[in-house]
């Protein structure tokens, strides 16, 4: 038996993003729904029991299971409805322009369900060893940091008793923490990079309080061991390119690998949703609408954050969007918002004036001091920010009066 | 006595200069807010950490509950509250703030739940 | 108990010998020195169906593959792996490459495949818009096909054993001798295991066993072939598995639509010095790369979701498989190197083994039991809603998805764990579970627990693919956390 629901809204994937959306829809008036492959609310904070989240949205420093928590109460307090343990196989676009989705779950077995929008909260996956084709052996005790911290707080099991990190972003460096804190011998973080691609206050209480030392401008060369591993090669870089004479290697029985996350976008491709190369997310506009109408995405699945904090604001803004959207009252955006120097990406794309919008950005620079400007389509300067200690670990993120002008935005480096 | 550290209070990780200036007195800049010149005097006289841990669990299907301490620890009482929370075998449930270990080393400090338990 | 037969070696030979002899009345027995069936030189191959006309006419090589080429879309119908006759290009892009590829087309006529059709630049272009635009010609062999060479060998050794073929896996044959008409095999562990004939389908390891046995003298050296897989994504995903005009030592570096919906680029071939050397390197992908970018358009690094490496079993200075009764010890059939194309030919290679123990006086007398057939594996992602939904009133499983890149289920998982293949490996090779592009990151460790759930072995013991090779170190608390 197929089981047929018809809601307003379908917020896919329970994280920060969708409760955060869920409970805006909710209050705007639309029914909505919100699907999660897990058998919980929370997402990927239920394994970050990490401290660090919360400091925006809910005035406190929270682990990621109480955010979690706390945000799953917002969503359920609004009266949004959950399914959990459900995978939404694929996307129809009917010639209504309304949505269905087929869910799969075991309770349910196979559901239709019909919308008007959907909010893709869906997360970002990580990039793994094979992403990156590090060369060397395939023995066992090779994972990406984030599953190595599913297995450790999730699955109460340890992957190793000595390891080496791979790549210093956030997960990798709080994996440093959390393997020590397991009594796991965390020998080296190896990172490509001259400088390191996690937030530095990590550096300090997840490396220096273990005296892990972090080899900069270093490349994984080689892998070892023949069924475990034993051990891994790395060379520093010189000119961009390893320097095979000076190998160093560290004896390990298990690698960790933290190089980068990449917004999921299985479920959007087959709709022709366009793919920004700058964030591998979507191209939205300032109602975080993409160029598929009714398709919306936020959080993750859209640019790959550094706080949790930004992803619940950015999916609670969308959610508004998509509200005013229903009710035939949302602007609309086309004015475009474009970078120049040292900006990667900026998130939207395409704006409507007269809104107050925040632009996000991810900086290719690393500087005591920045400054940010906004000009119009006439090179006119319409807005200035001074930014304090810039790297691209840390998102940027401003608000603006939009202007009925095209935007280009440029970060300079203040000597 | 010139001491440079990264305040860990918050994500934006601000560089710190401490320095003694009497006893008792310290400078301290690099903060953008006051929790940034308190985390400096508390690192340079008694280094503390937040704690986050899973504890193993004894039920079919659930392996560990997520714990944390209710305020930062003095650092040397880490790795033995570690060890103890390993050692145990979680079977009774409870609610997210619930106290696991009340009053830890006699610190003031409490583990709790983070998340419910069952 | 005596065993008629005992195969070494549960690869693409040995599975197809074993599954060729449960179709008689024969007491054999299929032993491996891994966990599993494929575990071996097997599973890590380029996976195609050959088109016949890469090896010379008088060749065994030439004469078991094209005997085999035809026989797939029955061995499909009957033990249900993923094999797709996709077709096969051979394409030039110089006039000295056209006039190798003349040879290549001829050569295949001369074997017998009759249906090679040759192409004009503008036909080898219609047929695969993804060739580079300076293609010259070639080409288009239709019998050519993409196969999953791990599900194959599991199910031709599925298929034996449930037709009375005995397994023993982790049984690593390290000495045999024969007596009184007996072979007594003994394995690492010091198991004997006896029987009247011993086939050598070892592999790599085909000249260690024949040395244990006192048979022939002979050398494999291993020539590696290092593989690149691309995102289901790629736009370089071709319709026809492409090859270039092959060099002396191999078929060159093809591009491959694996028929798993990926697309493969490789493989190399390098002889290396250990049969363990399943080393990648960054020169070999670079090399490759720079291969297959001048062949189809669209091919991108970043698209790159793993890598491995494949060693074949070559005996050098005899290109051809060596497939013989030994000439120094009885009731000893060699079936040795058999690298390329060994998949392609190994159906062949079952009923030639199978002649030749014949020859050699075994009886052969057919089965009269009805043969027990396999169920097709449930592929919950090829199912439509309606059929997914009346099977999940029966199993609830089918709905519950694992592997979120390859749409994997739980009920496949468990139908994995259920045929024995209780590694992650295993389970991946017979599922596809963990082959998409996050490789296991968001369901490994689901998957694990599925497997220690169904098994019974502790979550803690489960290994990648048997041996030392163990996931997990324990369970949390199980290392002491020291001070600074």
């Amino acid at each position: 038996m197929i089981e047929y629901i018809k809601r307003d809204v379908a917020v896919i994937g329970a994280g920060a993003a969708g409760l955060f959306a869920a409970a805006e829809t909710m209050k705007g008036g639309c029914s909505t729904i919100v699907i999660d492959r897990e058998q919980r609310a929370g997402g990927i904070l239920n394994q970050c029991i990490h401290n660090g989240f919360g400091l925006h949205c809910f005035k406190e420093e929270l682990t990621g299971p109480e955010f979690a928590a706390k945000a799953f109460e917002l969503a359920r307090s609004a009266d949004a409805e959950f399914r959990f343990g459900t995978t939404v196989r694929s996307i129809k676009r009917n010639d209504d322009g309304t949505f269905t989705l087929e869910m799969l779950s075991r309770a349910h077995g196979v559901t239709l369900l019909d919308c008007k929008a959907v909010i893709m909260a869906v997360g970002c996956r990580e990039r793994n060893r094979g992403n990156l084709a590090v060369p060397g052996r395939r023995p066992a005790g090779v994972w990406t940091a984030g599953t190595a911290q599913k297995l450790l707080n999730i699955e109460g099991v340890i992957p190793g008793k000595s390891a080496v990190i791979v790549g210093s972003g956030d997960i990798g460096l709080i994996m440093a923490r959390r393997m020590s804190w397991c009594g796991v011998k965390v020998q080296a973080v190896i990172e490509i990079m001259p400088r390191p691609s996690g937030l530095v206050r990590n550096i300090a209480q997840c490396l220096d309080d273990f005296n892990i030392p972090l080899h900069l401008s270093h490349q994984v060369v080689n892998i070892h061991g023949t069924e475990h591993v034993t051990g891994v090669d790395a060379a520093p870089l010189v000119d961009g390119k390893p320097d095979m004479e000076n190998i160093k290697h560290f004896d390990c029985d298990t690698i960790l690998f933290s190089v980068g996350l990449v917004p999921s976008n299985e479920l959007m491709l087959p709709l022709g949703v366009e793919i920004d190369p700058n964030t591998g997310g979507a191209k939205v506009d300032s109602n975080g609408e993409t160029n598929v109408p009714g398709i919306f995405v936020a959080g993750n699945a859209l640019h790959v954050h550094d706080l949790v904090d930004f992803v619940a604001e950015e999916a609670a803004e969308t959610a508004h969007a998509v509200v005013r959207k229903l009710n035939g009252t949302a602007p609309c955006p086309r004015y475009a918002a474009n970078t120049r120097n040292n900006l990667r990406y900026v998130a939207p794309l395409k704006f409507a004036s007269g809104e107050k919008i925040h632009f996000r950005f991810r900086p290719t620079i690393t500087c005591e001091k920045a400054i940010l400007t906004a000009c119009d389509a006439g090179g006119n300067e319409i807005k200035r920010w001074t930014k304090m200690f810039v790297c691209p670990a840390e998102m940027i993120q401003i608000e603006l009066d939009a202007p009925g002008s095209d935007i280009t935005f440029n970060l300079e480096e203040v000597k | 006595m010139k001491k440079s550290l990264i305040c860990i209070s918050c994500p934006r990780g601000c560089h710190l200069e401490i320095s003694s200036a009497a006893a008792g007195e310290w400078l301290v800049s690099g903060n953008q807010c006051p929790r940034g010149k308190q985390y400096a005097i508390q690192e340079a006289t008694d280094p503390r950490r937040m704690l986050t841990a899973a504890v193993p669990a004894k039920v079919d299907g659930v392996p560990c509950a997520s714990v944390r301490s209710t305020s930062p620890l003095p650092v040397a009482l880490i790795p033995e509250l570690l060890n103890t929370l390993y050692k145990m075998r979680l079977d009774t449930p409870a609610k997210r703030g619930d106290v696991l270990l009340a009053n830890w080393k006699d610190s003031g400090i409490d583990i709790i739940f983070s998340a419910d338990f069952l | 108990m005596i065993y008629d037969v005992a195969i070494i070696g549960a690869g693409a030979s040995g599975g197809s010998t074993a599954y060729q002899l449960s179709h008689y009345n024969v007491n054999a027995i299929l032993l491996e020195k891994c966990c599993d069936a494929s575990f071996g030189v097997s599973k890590a191959n380029s996976g195609i169906v050959h088109g016949g006309f890469h090896h010379p006419t008088t060749s065994l090589k030439a004469k078991l593959e094209v005997e085999s080429i035809k026989k797939f879309d029955a061995l499909k119908a009957e033990l249900h792996f993923p094999f797709d006759r996709c077709g096969i290009l051979v394409a030039a892009f110089s006039e000295e490459e056209l006039d190798v590829c003349r040879k290549l087309f001829e050569q295949g006529k001369a074997n017998g495949i009759s249906n090679l059709v040759w192409c004009s630049k503008e036909d080898m272009l219609r047929r695969e818009p993804k060739l580079n635009s300076h293609v010259t010609g070639g080409f288009f062999a239709p019998d050519g096909g993409v196969i999953e060479p791990y599900a194959y060998v599991q199910r031709l050794v599925e298929s034996a054993s449930a037709n009375g073929v005995a397994l023993g896996f982790n049984s690593k044959v390290v000495k045999g001798e024969f007596a009184d008409g007996v072979w007594n095999l003994t394995d690492e562990q010091g198991s004997i295991i006896q029987a009247r004939y011993v086939v050598n389908a070892a592999g790599l390891y085909a000249d260690k066993v024949s040395e244990a046995c006192g048979a022939e003298k002979f050398t494999i050296s291993p020539r590696k072939g290092e593989e690149y897989l691309l995102d289901r994504e790629s736009p370089a995903r071709p319709n026809h598995v492409v090859f270039p005009v092959p060099s002396k030592h191999s078929k060159g570096v093809l591009v491959i639509p694996t028929v798993g919906g990926t697309t493969m680029i490789g493989p190399t071939a390098d002889v290396v010095e250990e049969k363990t050397d399943d080393y990648t390197t960054a020169e070999n992908f670079s090399r490759i790369l720079k291969l297959v970018e001048p062949m189809v358009s669209g091919i991108s690094a970043r698209d790159v979701i793993t890598s491995f490496s494949g060693l074949r079993p070559v005996i050098l200075e005899q290109e051809d498989f060596y497939i013989a009764p030994s000439e120094k010890v009885a009731n000893f059939i060699q079936v040795a190197g058999i690298q390329s194309p060994g998949l392609t030919a190994s159906p062949a290679i079952g009923e030639y083994v199978t002649r030749l123990l014949a020859e050699a006086g075994l009886k052969l007398e057919k089965r009269t039991a009805p043969r027990v057939t396999l169920s097709p594996a449930i592929e919950a992602r090829k199912l439509a809603a309606t059929e997914l939904a009346q099977l999940h009133a029966e199993n609830p499983a089918v709905t519950d998805w694992v592997c979120r890149c390859e749409k994997i289920s739980e009920a496949e998982i468990v139908e994995a764990v259920r045929h024995g293949h209780t590694t992650l490996d295993g389970v991946k090779f017979y599922t596809r579970s963990g082959m998409g592009r996050c490789q296991g990151g968001f369901c490994s460790a689901r998957i694990m627990r599925i497997i220690a759930r169904e098994s019974g072995i502790p979550l803690e013991e489960l290994t990648k693919r048997g041996g030392n090779s163990y996931l997990l170190a324990g369970k949390l608390g199980s290392l002491e956390v020291k001070g600074n």
